[in-house]
This record gives C-alpha cells, sequence and structure tokens, in this order.
C-alpha cells in the first residue's frame, strides 16, 4: 500500500458522479490505473484526495 | 431436521458484534430498528418507492436515485445496521445514516456503505452539504448488479471519526471490508437503505442498534 494525493474527479451530485481520486488523468502524479483498493486518509481538500491505495 | 425459528436471528450476526466489542457489554447500544420478520412502514422516501410485502421491501422499476428510511428516536453517536440485499439490475444498494432527521429530498449529510455493481466495487461514501465523496472502495469483493445475485447480507458501523463497512455472502460469517476515519459526521438521528430503484430488494433481518 502506498499513499499519494490525486486531484478529485466528479462533481458529487450522484453515486455515478460522486467526487473521488482522478488516479488516472490530469496533474498531481495519476498512476495511469486505478487501484482495486483504496481508502481515504485524511487532508482533503476542495480539490484533491490523499489516499492509500494498494499499487499494481 | 427440526425447524428452529430462533436460530433466524444468527442472520443477524450478534454474536460476531459482541466479539468485535460492538455490541453488548458497556456499549450500551440498544436496538432501535427491529425488523425481524417484517419490515415496518418507512418513516419517509424519495426517488422511486419500496413496496413492502412482510420480510421484503422491493423498488419499482423506474431508475432513479432512491432511499427510504426510519427517523431514529434521538440523536445517536454510535449505530450499528445490518440489512440483506439483492440488488436486481439497481446500480447500487446499500444503507447509511443521516446526521438529521430524514430530508425532504436528496440526502446532504451521512456516511453510506453500498454494493456498487455498477461502480464494480465495495464502496463507503459520504455526503457533506449535498455533495458526494467516495472515501473508500474495493473492486475485489462486492455483490453485482445483476438478477443471478445471490442475496448478501452489508453492514455499516459509524461512531466519532470511525467508520466500519462488513459484508455477508452466503453462508460465511460478516467480513470486514472497508474501515475509515473520516472526520466530517458524529452524530445521527435518522437510518436509510439507498437503492436505484430497477427491482432492488432489501430484506429481514434489517437491524440498527445506537447509543446516545
Amino acid at each position: 500500500m502506498e499513499i499519494g494525493t490525486f486531484q478529485k474527479q466528479g462533481d458529487g451530485l450522484s453515486q455515478e458522479t460522486a467526487f473521488r481520486p482522478d488516479f488516472e488523468t490530469g496533474p498531481g502524479g495519476p498512476l495511469g490505473y486505478t487501484p482495486v483498493m483504496w481508502e481515504s486518509v485524511g487532508g482533503e481538500t476542495a480539490t484533491t484526495m490523499t489516499v492509500r491505495y494498494q499499487t499494481q | 431436521m427440526s425447524y428452529a425459528p430462533s436460530t433466524f436471528h444468527a442472520g443477524t450476526g450478534t454474536a460476531y458484534w459482541e466479539s468485535l466489542g460492538l455490541l453488548g457489554g458497556s456499549t450500551g447500544m440498544a436496538p432501535l430498528v427491529t425488523a425481524r420478520y417484517t419490515i415496518p412502514a418507512f418513516d419517509d422516501s424519495d426517488g422511486t418507492a419500496l413496496t413492502i410485502t412482510d420480510s421484503v421491501a422491493k423498488s419499482a422499476v423506474g431508475a432513479e436515485a432512491s432511499w427510504a428510511g426510519w427517523d431514529l428516536s434521538a440523536s445517536k453517536t454510535k449505530l450499528l445496521a445490518i440489512a440483506y440485499v439483492h440488488s436486481s439490475t439497481s446500480n447500487y444498494i446499500g444503507v447509511g445514516f443521516n446526521v438529521s432527521t430524514l430530508p425532504a429530498t436528496t440526502l446532504v449529510d451521512s456516511y453510506e456503505a453500498t454494493f456498487d455493481g455498477a461502480g464494480g466495487h465495495s464502496e463507503l461514501a459520504k455526503y457533506v452539504s449535498g455533495g458526494l465523496t467516495a472515501i473508500q472502495t474495493d473492486d475485489t469483493i462486492y455483490q453485482n448488479d445483476v438478477v443471478t445475485s445471490a442475496v448478501w447480507g452489508i453492514a455499516l458501523y459509524v461512531e466519532d471519526d470511525i467508520q466500519k463497512v462488513f459484508i455477508k455472502s452466503g453462508t460465511a460469517n460478516w467480513l470486514q471490508v472497508l474501515a475509515d476515519t473520516d472526520p466530517d459526521h458524529d452524530s445521527f438521528q435518522s437510518f436509510y437503505l439507498r437503492h436505484y430503484g430497477e427491482s432492488a430488494r432489501f430484506i429481514t433481518p434489517i437491524m440498527v442498534w445506537g447509543a446516545a
């Protein structure tokens, strides 16, 4: 498991578009894949989420 | 083999929750919703309606974000809920605790645990001021949103800065799949069943325990 900070994606208006980390695109060191498991570890801002995730 | 209806209560997982220290002992947890064999009428709902027939609350086919629930007797700082669910083709299905009494329409401030079949994971999420944020997901175990899925159990435990999600599949015991320490909400006044219509079913036992 590693910890990283990622840009948020989504608009928070529905389950399908809930705010969640953008692991695949945009700035902030995207992984290029979505981890099978991840969890918020706090430090959330209006634009970013810091998460612990399982590496591929 | 004889029929022993009392053993049906094993489905609530009481012994398991007690073994984890979430129920019993000095926890102060008392039953708040006790749908053991039949589901009581909901206090309120929004979206696609659930129709209760004895042990099952089944949604109509309309596909939209929906909930139905009950107000609790007072604000609680510690809560455990369990429900058995069948998504059918509902994009997601689960349970949640709402900070205030049940809202007029959409959810505003809450924690919820769902099987997000459409998204392909089990999920712990929170509403804050009407915005929904996923705070944890696990793609490795979840109930899929297909009609042939078995009925699974889902449970959510919350207390100050602690959220835990448990699931149950088949005859296996309950198992924890998600846990977080989100600080946003620390007391709750209502409980809701979460779904997206599309013939989703909630099945007894549906239980909520809580403590002030």
